[in-house]
């Protein structure tokens, strides 16, 4: 795991910001740490897989309130918060608003390590998905208007013989939309294709 | 059941069928008995003209009080005879248990004579119009034209028969342990019909017996007559009670209090009923008030005076406001004293002479009057002087919408004034029509048989006063002429003109007193000047005012009080500031003494403290054991960590000395105590809280037990902790007394022992968890309370323990050994 992923470790214990630092590079991660959620926020754009390892009780935003503000602006940086006092409703609240796991202090090295790595795989899985939707979007833009029509009714199940007679051209003519759409999206067979538009249809709200 | 598209009635509920949806249990039992209220030909299958049809015929569907429809109306209790039952049948076993308790104390026995005889003048009495009450809620009953309001009508009748009947109760318990008397009936009623105090009210009653018409018998009782003597047969009586040290008969009477906001709560509900049915029942409603309040308070105010000479009492006069500003208080909740709250606003607001707003005179010399509390006087020459002043004084209050009243004597004429009136204002004839203005002979006022009535005056004026509120006028201006005035009456004049001065400043009345100066000698106008506020002079076409050193007095007074004012708001801005910071700095410090001793706090504050330096140091070493796995530990690597380590955990302990220096903060200081001392100073600390609660405290402290050795404070918190847990076992029990006593003697082993019962839920099946520190029952406990108070006592070489009481609740007791060298 020697990829540029970063852990951001926020708290306003200076000790515990350190020690996390330290744990945390033992298995060679790299580490930002910051005192504040403000302070995170001004730094936090990471163009590298990364997670949050972040406290509850801050001074000023709360950890709450930060991981409300991330999702409000969209960011879905994995949160794994730590707390010195948790209660079931802090904690649920959190783990509903998507964190990945919530640890109470003092918790146990390797519990904070299995959940920081946890966080990672999905922030990668994420951005993964995110490269995927990306390229076939760019895909899907350079076909033509025609040939966006015809694939619309392949993958609605329609013979060639069919597209050609509603769109008035040539069954050949068809032929040609289409394969050359098949090739545009890199797509190996029809089960390809339409798994591909209905990943764009429900990603990206194209249709 | 079927779903209905065509608003058929559904076949089930046949009585309901018109309200489609399932009627309550109230509902069901109560509605729609009344199959005759308005039956054709006749309400019941006789001949129309037996006298029981025509009796409903004319006092029921006859009424004045009318409505489209009365089967809406609700009781907002929504009583049926299960549930008041039910009810009922818990207060009286609480009544009961009641009384028993006081019996084994030998209250009665204990009463003192004077207010035995008081009872004997106040309470027994009382059970003749209770009855009445009781007789006419009955006949409200049964003339009411629906059954809703039969039978919130018949609950009311039962409550009476309540009252009564524990009346007769006290009295042959009273009897017992003092004379006999007390419990015959026939000396009762001896009273009642004898005693002149009671006169009043006993007409007042019987009249009201026979008051036939339903709507007009329901206002008499529940607009008048019940609201006022339940505030004093219930509250005031209780009251007095208490203040002679017979907690019996208040605790019985506040037990009442409740059955008379339940009347109250329906008469409310009948009433904007009745009024939102047909709006112009609100106007025949305060008629009947009108014309039976002033009968009512009549007898108010003798019974109030009867009060007042009992011993211990209040003011009579603070009694009779009290009672007065209930009842109009619950006209108000009615809607039926709209008005009078806006006539009372205006009391309010000038409630000084010389106050706020001025009011033309109508006087150039006078120029802008200050109204409301202004009493003053005017000497005359001419009768044509006489004319002009009081004719302009009339026409200002006239153009302010003021009721003037001009009373008119020798050698003016009714008609003389009326004419000057008629000259001098425009649209005269309105006024007069719109009774906004009255000239009336001296004769019809200040006269009765051609002598002087000071009483008659009097009620003159309330009267008029009466009127403002109800005719909607700012306020009367009054306006006389003494000419008529004989030597003999000169001096009760005098003696009114006073007594207007005493009451003047609340109401929304002035006063223009109109004096000859032919027929006044020197005595007379000196006379006439030291009654009234100010006096003026007309003279040879010219105005003189004379100011009395009433009227200097008063300017002299605002002038000072304006300077002083300025001052003190300077002063009191400071004190202000003073004051704030001093807060600030309590809040400050309770903040952090709080925030350190409740226990939620206390545990996160624990909590958080300590764990940020656990957590680092779990951090750090195992991050080091792990570099260590993988043989990637640096020794400068190791020897940092194993600082931070170092430094975490001497963290960690200062956390934990602070803590702990603060539970010791305060040494116990050890003194030679008397623990009955103690007691007693817990109870009267805890005895507003006691009495809140209506917890009776019973004492059995042992006398001159030997002094203790102990911290009076921890000792006093003790005791109050095993109070107050107490108090809170018994809020919940309604159906018993609530007994708290406090024991103190010696134990077998020579050690004082201090033991508190209680007659509440009982120790339960928690008894062994009750001294396990955060362990507690109540909702909003810390669970210290019981833990801590043992670990004092055990500091103080004692024990405290806990152990069912014999019949309810438990008992808490602890020991305390003696001091040595102490004697007794």
């Amino acid at each position: 795991m020697t990829d540029t992923a970063v852990v951001f470790v926020v708290d306003d214990d200076a000790s515990v910001r350190s020690s996390l630092k330290f744990l945390i590079s033992t298995v060679g991660l790299h580490v930002e740490t910051f005192d504040s959620a403000e302070a995170a926020l001004q730094k936090l754009t990471p163009d590298a897989p990364a997670c949050l390892v972040l406290d509850v009780r801050l001074r000023g935003l709360s950890g709450l309130d930060l991981q409300a503000e991330l999702a409000a602006r969209n960011c879905q940086v994995p949160i794994v918060f730590i707390t010195g006092h948790g209660d079931i409703p802090m904690s649920v609240r959190a783990m509903k608003a998507g964190a990945v796991e919530f640890l109470t202090k003092p918790f146990r090295d390797q519990d904070l390590l299995d959940a920081v790595r946890v966080a990672l795989e999905r922030d990668r899985a994420r951005r993964q998905q995110e490269k995927e939707i990306t390229d076939l979007q760019q895909r899907f833009d350079s076909l033509t208007s025609r040939e966006r029509e015809v694939i619309s009714m392949v993958v609605a199940g329609k013979l060639n013989k069919q597209i050609a007679d509603q769109l008035g051209t040539a069954e050949n003519t068809i032929k040609v939309h289409r394969s050359r759409a098949m090739d545009k999206m890199h797509a190996q067979s029809v089960a390809d294709l339409v798994r591909m538009i209905e990943k764009l249809k429900s990603l990206s709200n194209v249709y | 059941m079927r779903v209905v598209g065509g608003r058929e009635p559904a076949k089930t509920w046949s009585l309901f069928g018109d309200v489609h949806k399932k009627p309550s249990e109230y509902e069901v039992v109560t509605a729609k008995l009344h199959y005759h209220y308005r039956r054709q030909p006749a309400p019941f299958e006789l001949d129309p003209n037996t006298p029981i049809n025509t009796w409903y015929h004319r006092y029921r569907e006859g009424s004045a009080l009318q409505a489209d429809s009365w089967e809406d109306f609700r009781d907002p209790h929504q009583l049926t005879y299960r549930a008041y039952v039910e009810q009922q049948a818990a207060r009286e076993a609480y009544l009961d248990n009641l009384i028993d308790e006081f019996e084994r104390r030998n209250h009665d026995a204990n009463l003192q004579r004077e207010w035995v005889d008081e009872l004997d003048r106040l309470y027994l009495p009382t059970r003749f119009p209770l009855h009445a009450f009781q007789m006419t809620a009955l006949y409200v009953g049964q003339m009411a034209p629906c059954s809703f309001i039969t039978n919130a009508a018949y609950f009311q009748a039962a409550d009476e028969l309540r009252r009564i009947q524990r009346v007769a109760y006290r009295a042959k318990s009273l009897a017992l342990e003092h004379h006999p008397d007390l419990a015959s009936s026939s000396y009762t009623r001896r009273r009642w019909e004898e005693d002149a105090v009671w006169q009043p009210l006993r007409e007042t009653v019987e009249k009201m017996l026979i008051a036939y018409d339903w709507g007009e018998a329901f206002a008499v009782l529940n607009l008048v007559v019940k609201p006022i003597f339940d505030e004093i047969f219930n509250e005031q009586l209780a009251e007095l009670a208490r203040l002679n040290d017979d907690a019996l008969v208040a605790l019985i009477l506040d037990d009442f209090v409740l059955d008379s906001q339940r009347s109250h709560d329906w008469t409310v509900k009948l009433v904007q009923y009745a009024v939102e049915q047909r709006p112009a029942n609100a106007g025949l409603l305060r008629n009947w008030l009108d014309q039976w309040q002033p009968l009512a308070y009549q007898a108010m105010q003798r019974i109030v005076e009867l009060y007042g000479q009992a011993p211990c009492a209040r003011e009579p006069q603070a009694v009779l406001e009290r009672v007065w500003v209930a009842h109009h208080a619950f006209l108000d909740r009615c809607g039926l004293g709209a008005q009078l709250e806006q006539a009372n606003k205006v009391q309010d607001h000038e409630a000084t002479p010389m106050a706020t707003e001025m009011r033309k005179s109508g006087l150039d010399i006078i120029g802008d009057m200050a109204t409301w509390g202004t009493h003053f006087c005017l000497f005359y020459e001419t009768k044509e002087d006489r004319l002009d002043a009081l004719m302009s004084y009339c026409k200002a209050g006239l153009e302010k919408d003021e009721f003037c009243l001009w009373v008119v004597a020798e050698p003016l004429t009714v008609e003389e004034a009326t004419a000057a009136l008629k000259q001098a204002v425009p649209n005269f004839d309105s006024y007069v029509a719109d009774s906004r203005i009255e000239v009336i002979p001296a004769n019809d006022f200040f006269l009765q048989g051609g002598k002087f009535d000071r009483r008659r005056v009097t009620d003159g004026l309330f009267a008029k006063l009466a009127n403002v509120s109800r005719k909607g006028f700012t306020g009367v201006r009054l306006t006389g002429d003494t000419s008529w005035v004989t030597k003999n009456d000169w001096i009760p004049l005098c003696e009114l003109e006073e007594g207007i001065n005493e009451v003047i400043g609340n109401l929304p009345l002035a006063v223009l007193c109109a004096y000859s100066l032919a027929s006044c000698g020197p005595y007379e106008i000196l006379d006439a000047v030291r009654t009234h506020q100010f006096a003026l002079v007309r003279r040879q076409g010219k105005w003189i005012v004379i100011e009395t050193a009433g009227l200097k007095r008063a300017k002299a007074e605002i002038n000072r009080l304006n300077d002083e004012l300025e001052q003190r708001v300077v002063e009191r801005t400071s004190e202000l500031l003073k004051t704030s910071e001093a807060l600030r700095a309590t809040e400050a410090e309770l903040t952090r003494v709080s925030r350190l001793t409740t226990m939620g706090e206390l545990t996160a504050s624990i909590a958080h403290e300590v764990n940020q330096p656990l957590t680092a140091i779990t951090n750090n070493g195992s991050a080091c054991l792990r570099l260590h796995a993988n043989h990637n530990l640096d020794p400068e690597v190791l020897h940092r960590a194993l600082e931070e380590i170092v430094a975490d955990s001497t963290r960690a302990s200062a956390v934990i000395s602070r803590i702990r220096a603060f539970i010791k903060k305060t040494p116990a200081e050890k003194t030679l105590v008397n623990i009955n001392d103690v007691i007693q100073e817990v109870l009267t600390l805890a005895g507003l809280e006691l009495q809140k609660n209506k917890i009776l405290v019973e004492q059995q402290l042992t006398n001159s037990l030997p002094l203790v050795r102990g911290d009076r404070v921890q000792l006093q918190q003790v005791v109050l902790n095993l109070i107050m847990n107490g108090v809170e076992a018994m809020t919940a029990v309604t159906d018993r007394p609530r007994v708290l006593r406090m024991q103190s003697r010696m134990n077998e082993s020579g050690d004082v022992l201090v033991a508190i019962h209680d007659s509440g839920v009982g120790l339960g099946s928690e008894a062994d968890h009750l001294f396990t520190p955060f362990f507690t029952t109540k909702p909003h406990g810390m669970g210290m309370g019981l833990p801590i108070s043992r670990s004092v006592i055990e500091g103080h070489g004692g024990r405290l323990w806990a152990e069912p009481n014999i019949s309810n609740g438990a008992v808490f007791s602890f020991t305390l050994p003696v001091a040595n060298g102490s004697s007794s």
